[in-house]
């Protein structure tokens, strides 16, 4: 039969398709390009501030182990990576630059194991083109440079993915235990590596049993016996290997999860919780989506720049149309990267309808076999189209990498440091330090030295029951006690493009109007105010002798 | 293809399984049952000190001591008057409502906390505080019981096994009652601590005739509580020994000294005596001042230690209300050894019958209670013990202390 | 175009069905969207908008269900030795050169069949044509009329000649020597009046046009006719054909009023009670239109015809079943294309321009239209088995003035003219895209005015990408125009590639997983001895 399997203009045919790096190629272009990436993750490593959940990092890992264990327990996050950060605190530094050099080791670490995934799925070739894409992915070197889980999750989902894909591959049972290990450590890091270990195991449940019994019947070894499950699991011993990987890394979790299902981001929803008394509407959330795509793509910028680069979705659709040509059946290697990277995606965007969950970051985990894909089809394009790709690449990369890194006006940085410098360069023993909204405190304590930490006021206080008191009355009450009898009080406030937390703040300052405080000070910096209120003599100790409401 | 026998692999899948589920169900038991006491061990940090930010690393903040006040030692001349107004001190802006309505602050403010985990057992150093910048001090009514979530007691009070005394003697509240210790004691402020009181009754779970309890396990038991706060320093605790105005059943083992601990663990003493008027047939009717309490102030005046009438209040129904809180009032100024009043400031709505024990049901009833406690024979200022501790505290103390945020 | 082996087909079918499920629902999502949540902000834009879109759906609405009813027909060898049938094959010819002629006539006297003639039916009268009946066992008709044009030319044929069954194929079209071995197994059904076979271009590796055309009617004689047969909806499409003589007398002939009188025959042909039938097998090769003005000269006739047939004749009879009804409707549906497309042009116009745009937020835009659009790409890209390119999308798109024109020459235009489409290289001028090239030119006009009047916002960017999108398709359509053929090595490159075509362009060639390899194996010897059996 005549058959008619077009190659089109971009992609190379097969004939013609350039040469694999030999071994010591790919080893010394990874090198290469990982000492470049690397070079560029220290250039602008301290270029930012730390933001609220660094700081917030730095106090978790602070605690002790049991208390660790205690309150991650009821944290959105599980804790492998607090207890991992805590002897990096205290054996390296607690400063910024070493608390991100945390980071910034799994994310350097992730380039040549990246090197080794992609390699052993589609070849050398594609394989430096994915160390390429991490090393100079604007998304990545930015999570390399926060000191938060991410790039810890990264160096899990590479592990996790190399080794069930190494597992299959050789039905070695040293690389079930390494997967096993890996991903449990992975679901220790971050709650949303589910969506890989998931998208995983629904690979070999359903491809690879599906395609073995059906390959098997028609090869007349058996016919196909969905009446008896463990036959099937005798046909297919990845799936077998693969359920009981999953005992182990449930096992840890099981006296975890009723702690975690005790989480009130579980019975409120994440952004109830975060916005403590903001409505959340039901429906669906996930129109920010597409800005979510843009910052994978494109690194952190400002809003506007955001928006801009993510309103030009209609060329994904002129791109699909150009790639509709050269879409083949996909084999075996290519369903797995397709389940556990554009299925995770998916899920997270299906499950984006309920709650609001699109921070890029927290595709870390299914951004592992979409980055090998794409390598696979820049590695694929005819050599005068890929000159073209790489140079316009690069050239976005270089801008997008410089905006990034220096530009201050951007949606996702702080004046952190300059606030809680402002406060500490005139702190007195004895003033209080309001933080709205409560979360934020830990940015401030961050940059206190310990032994002031309980000058730092939450505000407004928040009920064991979950409720902000927010009321006035109820505000005015706790702050008559948070304040006592301090004349000098600072008030550090953020996020207040939010109605609800704009609104706690000016009820703190009517209530410093009422009780004859005055503002002394004020700066204002990007995303951040911290302004200084001033009241007379001190407070007596007994509210009916002239002090207080 | 290569087969393993499908039997081997079904008993290896199985046995990991099943090791998997023991592991699991060992750690995930463990953790249960260490869920279950009211509140987790010594030293866990929950018990670890002031109730901060639940995120705010509480280590630091935790080891600092702010002065510890002594013990609340009575009026040379007249007798404190406290009051109890619910939900006061969880909604301090009752507090203020009442000394606006009674036209004098209170130098006792009175509440209950019960055992029972997550029914608000927990001290809450936020709210002492408050009520100290008020000039008063907190008597906080100590309950080992789960009173249910409503005033009905859906619970069968006289029935609660979790809540026997015997468990208190075994130590199983320890950890619960040591973790009350500490942070009261690093709240340094004096607190009144009135733990299991009107034992003399069969209404509370310890009750020394009820529950499979005996008064000495009851003597026991408040040594027991009294022990470990002596242990972790609590000096700035008052132990009030509270007795119900009469015996029920009114047997020899169930009477007042069978209960009575030794003055070595008693700080004060105090009745309960509540006018039920005709609200509740069983309760005998209109019944004064006098004839409500005679006969326990004589038990209470044999021993050493000031009397307060921890819980007293009067219905209209069945009399004169003005009158009764006027002879009430008279006839305490006229016995030297009662040393605090606490006036049951509340509605108690029960399924059958409704009380208002409050002060303002009837302008006649309030003008008696406003000319009653205006007499200097109730202080107006704050406790010594209490303004001796506050000249005591430094800026940073209040700041320290500032910290604290309301618990409930 | 290559068919789907037969063991594969019910997991291909189960596929499509799925797929298509998914971007229905995908579809609904959009339009409940679009309906009841967008906020309009210019009505008039929005109708626009909702009338585009609501079309576009219906449209792919009709190409799901069409894959979904895909149906292949049991293909086996009659025994020509015991049978006793004659078959003419007909080779029209109205002008074409000769070497084109002599390839067809040369392949129409290879086909097997003991009592087989073959016929040129000569309309233009050449006469190096008819010494063609000279070197070849091949009869020669020419008639002195042209009325009727190929349907005239046939119907004179079919005067003189008088047998069980006739072949039609235009004068490019190159039969294969198994064409009545796979074909005339199907007459089996007294109620079938004709079997059609698919169309391809051999010469889609030199030109650019005629591997576009072709990529089209890979789609259209995949999954589209499969499904149209499965609803009983086949439609004759003038060449490549077997007929029923007896079927054509019983209709009166091939009718000669109409310019798609393929189309016409078959419409007849169901009002009378007859059946069809499509084999999707590939047994005769053409020749594609060379050049744009060609390709479209070809797309204004087809539309032109089926829009009158559409509003001028009726096409609808009592004796229709549903999905027959749905079928022929989908197939006129389709020349309103460009009219939607028309809309989506002047949308990023209409905002850069004059401020107005249909809806107040673009930002819940694509998180409503991605899923649906991508989703039925990709069904589109599965249901024809991984063989279209983006030329069958681009090639609709960028005909829209055509299939405009057609619309309205239908009702303003003189009447139809049959015009034989080119099929050799003619010379290459601007003239087809100059539509094209003025809609480029306002479209970046209006993305330079955009940004200088509103400066670098979200909107903007947004719009302008569209224009972004439009201009690859037109630029894109204008370059082709200009230059259509490949240069030899690319095509011959192509051409191998396409010998390739198991090997998937995701993959490298070595087998990496023992596991899933040693089934691989086994399953490529499967597959290779059941084509070996087809």
């Amino acid at each position: 039969m005549e058959s008619v399997r077009r190659a089109g203009v971009l992609l190379a045919p097969r004939g013609q398709r350039t040469r694999e790096p030999t071994r010591l190629e790919g080893v010394l272009l990874t090198l290469a390009i990982t000492v470049a990436g690397t070079l560029l993750r220290l250039l602008s490593l301290n270029s930012r501030s730390f933001w609220l959940d660094e700081a917030t990092s730095v106090r978790q890992a602070s605690w002790t182990l049991p208390i660790i264990f205690e309150r991650m327990s009821k944290n959105v996050h599980p804790p492998l990576f607090h207890i991992l950060l805590h002897y990096w605190v205290r054996y390296v530094g607690r400063d910024e630059i070493s608390v991100r050099s945390f980071a910034l080791l799994f994310g350097v670490i992730a380039m040549p194991l990246v090197y080794w995934v992609g390699t052993m799925i589609y070849g050398r070739r594609a394989g430096v083109f994915s160390v390429a894409i991490v090393a100079f992915s604007p998304f990545f070197i930015w999570y390399s440079q926060e000191a938060r889980m991410y790039t810890l999750m990264l160096f899990f989902a590479l592990l996790s993915t190399g080794c069930i894909y190494r597992a299959m591959e050789t039905r070695l049972n040293r690389w079930w235990v390494a997967y096993a290990l890996s991903t449990a450590a992975g679901m220790f890091t971050h709650y949303f590596f589910a969506f890989l270990v998931v998208t995983q195991g629904l690979f070999v449940l359903t491809y690879v049993i599906i395609h073995r019994e059906r390959d098997l019947q028609v090869l007349g070894l058996s016919a196909a016996r969905w009446s008896h499950p463990w036959r099937i699991l005798s046909d297919c011993p990845e799936a077998e290997a693969w359920l009981v990987s999953m005992v182990v890394v449930i096992a840890p979790h099981v006296w975890w999860i009723p702690k975690v299902l005790g989480h009130q981001e579980i019975t409120g929803g994440i952004y109830q919780s975060l916005s403590y008394g903001n409505t959340a509407t039901p429906g669906w959330h996930f129109n920010e989506v597409i800005l979510a795509a843009g910052q994978a793509l494109f690194g952190m910028h400002s809003d506007l720049a955001t928006r801009n680069l993510s309103a030009i979705w209609p060329l994904a659709i002129t791109a699909a149309f150009l790639a509709s040509g050269h879409v083949r059946r996909a084999s075996a290697r290519t369903w797995f990267l397709i389940y556990t990277g554009i299925f995770g995606a998916l899920m997270i965007a299906v499950i984006g309808q309920w709650e609001p969950i699109y921070e890029v970051r927290y595709f870390t985990a299914v951004a592992v076999p979409l980055v090998i894909l794409f390598a696979r089809l820049l590695s694929e394009f005819r050599t005068p189209v890929l000159q073209v790709v790489c140079i316009t690449l690069v050239a976005v990369v270089l801008v997008a990498y410089a905006d990034q890194s220096y530009n201050p006006n951007s949606i996702v940085k702080w004046d952190n440091r300059e606030a809680a410098g402002t406060v500490y360069r005139n702190y007195r023993p004895g003033d209080v330090i309001l933080v709205v909204p409560y979360y934020a405190s830990s940015i401030v304590e961050y940059y206190l030295p310990p032994e002031e930490y309980f000058a730092v006021r939450p505000v407004p206080v928040i009920s064991p029951s979950g409720k902000p008191r927010n009321s006035p009355a109820l505000l005015y009450q706790d702050l008559s006690q948070q304040v006592g009898p301090a004349t000098r009080v600072w008030l550090v406030s953020t996020f207040l493009e939010t109605s609800r937390i704009a609104q706690d703040r000016s009820n703190v300052v009517e209530w410093f109007r009422l009780n004859g405080y005055s503002r002394t000070e004020d700066v204002q910096l990007h995303r951040i105010r911290v302004s200084l209120y001033e009241g007379g003599t001190r407070k007596p100790f007994f509210l009916g002798q002239g002090g207080g409401q | 293809m290569r087969r393993r026998p499908v039997l081997r692999r079904v008993v290896l899948v199985a046995t990991v399984a099943v090791i998997g589920v023991i592991v699991t169900g060992a750690l995930a038991g463990c953790g249960l049952v260490r869920t279950l006491p009211p509140q987790a061990a010594p030293g866990s940090p929950a018990a670890s000190g002031a109730n901060m930010n639940p995120e705010v690393a509480s280590e630091e903040i935790g080891t600092r001591q702010v002065p510890i006040a002594g013990k609340v030692e009575p009026p040379l001349v007249g007798a404190y008057q406290g009051v109890f107004v619910p939900p006061a001190p969880f909604d301090m802006t009752f507090i203020d409502a009442y000394e606006k309505v009674a036209g004098k602050p209170a130098s006792i403010v009175m509440w209950y906390q019960p055992w029972a985990r997550n029914n608000r057992s927990e001290p809450d150093a936020a709210a002492c505080l408050a009520i100290m910048r008020r000039g008063a001090v907190p008597l906080i009514t100590w309950e080992p019981w789960d009173p249910g979530y409503d005033a009905n007691f859906l619970v069968d009070p006289s029935n609660q096994p979790q809540f026997r005394l015997s468990e208190i003697t075994a130590g199983y509240y320890d950890g619960y009652i040591r973790s009350w210790a500490q942070q009261l004691k690093r709240l340094g402020g004096p607190v009144m601590l009135r733990p299991m009181h009107e034992m003399n009754g069969t209404w509370y779970p310890w009750g020394g005739t009820v529950n499979t309890n005996t008064s000495a396990r009851y003597v026991q038991a408040w040594r027991r509580m009294h022990d470990i706060f002596d242990s972790e320093g609590a000096n700035n605790v008052t132990w009030v020994w509270s007795i119900n105005r009469d015996s029920v059943p009114d047997t020899p083992q169930n009477a007042f000294s069978a209960y009575y601990p030794g003055d070595a663990y008693v700080d004060w003493t105090s009745i309960s005596g509540f006018n039920w008027g005709t609200t509740d047939p069983t309760k005998g009717g209109w019944r004064s001042y006098t004839r409500q309490l005679a006969a326990p102030l004589a038990y209470l005046q044999t021993l050493p230690k000031p009397i307060c009438l921890s819980e007293i209040g009067t219905v209209e129904q069945g009399g004169d209300k003005a009158a009764w809180i006027t002879d009430a009032y008279s006839r305490i100024a006229e016995n030297p050894r009662i040393k605090a009043i606490v006036y049951f400031d509340a509605l108690e709505k029960r399924p059958t019958n409704t009380q208002d024990w409050r002060v303002d049901t009837s302008q006649a009833s309030l003008a008696a209670y406003q000319t009653a406690i205006a007499s200097p024979y109730y202080p107006s200022t704050p406790p010594k013990v209490l303004s001796d501790w506050a000249a005591h505290l430094t800026t940073s103390d209040w700041t320290y202390l500032g910290a604290l945020i309301p618990r409930y | 175009m290559t068919d789907i082996p037969s063991w594969r087909r019910r997991a291909y079918l189960r596929s499509c069905r799925v797929l298509a499920v998914l971007s229905a629902a995908a579809a609904i999502f959009y339009l409940r969207w679009l309906l009841f949540a967008a906020k309009p902000e210019n009505h008039i834009l929005y109708g626009f908008l909702v009338a585009a879109e609501v079309f576009n759906i219906a449209q792919s609405t009709g190409f799901w269900i069409t894959i979904s009813k895909q149906r292949w027909p049991r293909v086996s060898v009659p025994d020509f030795a015991s049978s006793n049938e004659y078959v003419d094959i007909f080779i029209t010819v109205c002008g074409e050169p000769l070497s084109v002629v002599e390839k067809t006539v040369a392949g129409a006297v290879g086909i097997r069949h003991p009592r087989v003639r073959v016929w040129i039916l000569d309309d233009g009268g050449s006469p190096q044509i008819r010494d063609l009946r000279d070197r070849y066992p091949v009869g020669y008709l020419h008639r002195t009329s042209r009325n009727g044009a190929k349907a005239g030319n046939i119907n004179f044929a079919l005067e003189q000649l008088f047998v069980d069954f006739f072949a039609v194929f235009d004068a490019d079209q190159v039969p294969k020597p198994e064409f009545l071995e796979m074909t005339l197994g199907q007459f089996a059904d007294d109620k079938i009046a004709f079997v059609q076979t698919p169309q391809v271009y051999r010469d889609r590796w030199i030109n650019r046009v005629s591997g576009g055309a072709h990529d089209q009617q890979g789609l259209f004689y995949g999954p589209i006719l499969r499904g149209k047969n499965g609803f009983g909806a086949a439609f004759s499409c003038g060449t490549n054909v077997v007929y029923r003589r007896s079927a054509i007398d019983a209709v009166g002939g091939f009718p000669e009023d109409s310019i798609t009188e393929d189309l016409r025959l078959s419409l007849l042909l169901l009002d009378h009670g007859y059946k069809s039938e499509y084999v999707p097998i590939v047994v005769a090769e053409g020749l594609g239109p060379m050049t744009v003005s060609a390709y479209f000269n070809q797309q204004l006739r087809w539309g032109r015809g089926g829009l009158e047939i559409l509003f001028k004749r009726r096409p609808y009879s009592a004796k229709m079943t549903a999905g027959q009804a749905l079928q022929y409707s989908l197939g006129f549906l389709y020349w309103f294309t460009g009219w939607a497309y028309l809309i989506y042009l002047a949308m990023p116009v209409f905002f850069l321009l004059g401020g107005i745009r249909p809806i107040m937020t673009p930002n819940e835009y694509p998180a409503h239209f991605l899923p649906y659009v991508l989703l039925s790409l990709l069904t589109i890209v599965y249901a024809s088995d991984f063989q279209v390119t983006f030329d069958a999308l681009w090639f609709t798109l960028a005909s829209f003035p055509v299939q405009m024109k057609s619309l309205v020459s239908t009702f303003i235009g003189g009447s139809a003219k049959f015009v034989v489409t080119p099929k050799e290289r003619g010379a290459v001028s601007i003239r087809p895209v100059r539509w094209h090239l003025l809609t480029s030119v306002m479209l970046f006009g209006a993305a330079i005015a955009g940004f200088l009047h509103y400066g670098v916002t979200p909107s903007v960017f947004n719009n302008v990408a569209w224009i972004v999108a439009h201009l690859v398709i037109l630029l894109g359509f204008v370059i082709l125009t200009l230059r259509p053929a490949r240069a030899p090595a690319e095509a011959i490159l192509l051409a191998e590639e396409a010998a390739v075509h198991d090997l998937e362009w995701l993959d490298p060639p070595a087998p990496v997983v023992p596991a899933i390899a040693d089934w691989e194996a086994a399953l490529s010897a499967k597959s290779q001895t059941e084509s070996s059996n087809e």
